[in-house]
């Protein structure tokens, strides 16, 4: 064993466990002897400073359980606030796309007799969902819905 | 009681005093070493499903990062009132001056490490935990852990010259080396 390598197993040493060709090593070499010796002191002024540990009674095992219910219901609760607030953001994107599509003169309530391109604004799915409710939720989000789908063509 | 509150009230039972221990050991104020230990288990009951197997090393982790986090914010609050942070041991603990300042020195050295540099140095040194366990609780791997404590330990040498050398700085430990 080199020196290099008791270098690399020095942090080993920590908690006292002995490695014979470590052991062997050490006995011979005086540089790593004192190198080690110096982990060790090291080692033992970091548990000298945090030990002994105070005498101290754990909290109550039905106040940690209610703590952690506590916690539990409000990360419940700020997920709902979120998806909620995710919602809204669809909301008003869905208005908006909503408003800029919509061309001014068509009747988005009736179908018109006349060959029109075809519209997401003619499937009647959607068409009833605007009439609920120019602008609203529910028109929104069919409207982004039936943008993604090919819509059918009307013709007379 | 559910599942879930059973398997934490088991972890409670095997652990919750080592876990308060650890944090009164940093903070030496009880009812924060309670605050810990509490919020240390609350963090179980919420991250069951991602600690796998023996809980303890990972509740020991959690127990030392929140108690040095706790005493970092304890600093603070006083630095902000215009004190000095608390560094030693209260007046009336029996230890000599000298063991609490060379404590105070530690816990600064300490607290100059890197999280976790020291979250692996109280887990290998303190704890006595094997490296496997070390690197299971932090989920880092073995030779990270090991990469982890080496530079603590460099970085600790650097910040806490040996006790001759500083009583008396014209004394270098090296030169007794061969």
């Amino acid at each position: 064993m080199t020196c290099d390598d008791v270098r690399d197993l020095l942090p080993d040493l920590v908690p006292g466990e002995g490695d014979p060709r470590l052991d062997e090593h050490l006995q011979a070499c005086a540089a790593c002897s004192a190198e080690a010796d110096l982990v060790r002191a090291l080692v033992a002024r970091v548990r000298g400073a945090l030990e002994p540990a105070p005498r101290v009674t754990p909290p109550a095992l039905a106040g940690v359980l209610a703590a952690a219910h506590a916690a539990d219901r409000s990360r419940r609760a700020l997920g709902v606030l979120a998806r909620a607030a995710a919602l809204l953001v669809a909301a008003g994107l869905g208005a908006f796309v909503d408003r800029a599509l919509i061309r001014p003169g068509v009747d988005v309530v009736e179908p018109t007799p006349t060959t029109v391109e075809a519209s997401p604004a003619d499937e009647p799915g959607l068409r009833e969902a605007l009439a609920e409710r120019p602008g609203g939720l529910a028109a929104s989000l069919a409207l982004l819905d039936a943008m993604s789908r090919p819509a059918p063509v009307t013709r007379r | 009681m559910s599942p879930r509150d059973r398997v934490v009230a088991a972890a409670f039972a095997a652990h919750a005093a080592a876990v308060t221990a650890i944090a009164a050991r940093v903070l030496g104020d009880a009812d924060a070493a309670r605050d810990v230990c509490q919020e240390a288990f609350v963090r179980l009951h919420a991250r069951l499903d991602e600690v796998r197997g023996e809980p303890g090393p990972w509740l020991r982790a959690v127990a030392w990062r929140l108690a040095f986090d706790a005493q970092r914010r304890r600093d603070r609050e006083a630095r902000a009132l215009g004190r000095e942070p608390a560094r030693t041991a209260a007046p009336r603990d029996p230890l000599p001056l000298e063991d609490r300042e060379e404590a105070a020195r530690v816990r600064e050295a300490l607290e100059a490490l890197s999280p976790r540099q020291r979250e692996v140095l109280l887990l290998r040194v303190v704890d006595g935990e094997t490296f496997p366990a070390v690197a299971h609780a932090l989920a880092i791997s073995e030779g990270s852990a090991k990469v982890h404590l080496r530079r603590a330990l460099e970085r600790l040498r650097a910040l806490l010259p040996t006790r001759r050398a500083a009583l008396d700085p014209l004394l270098d430990p090296l030169e007794e080396r061969p």
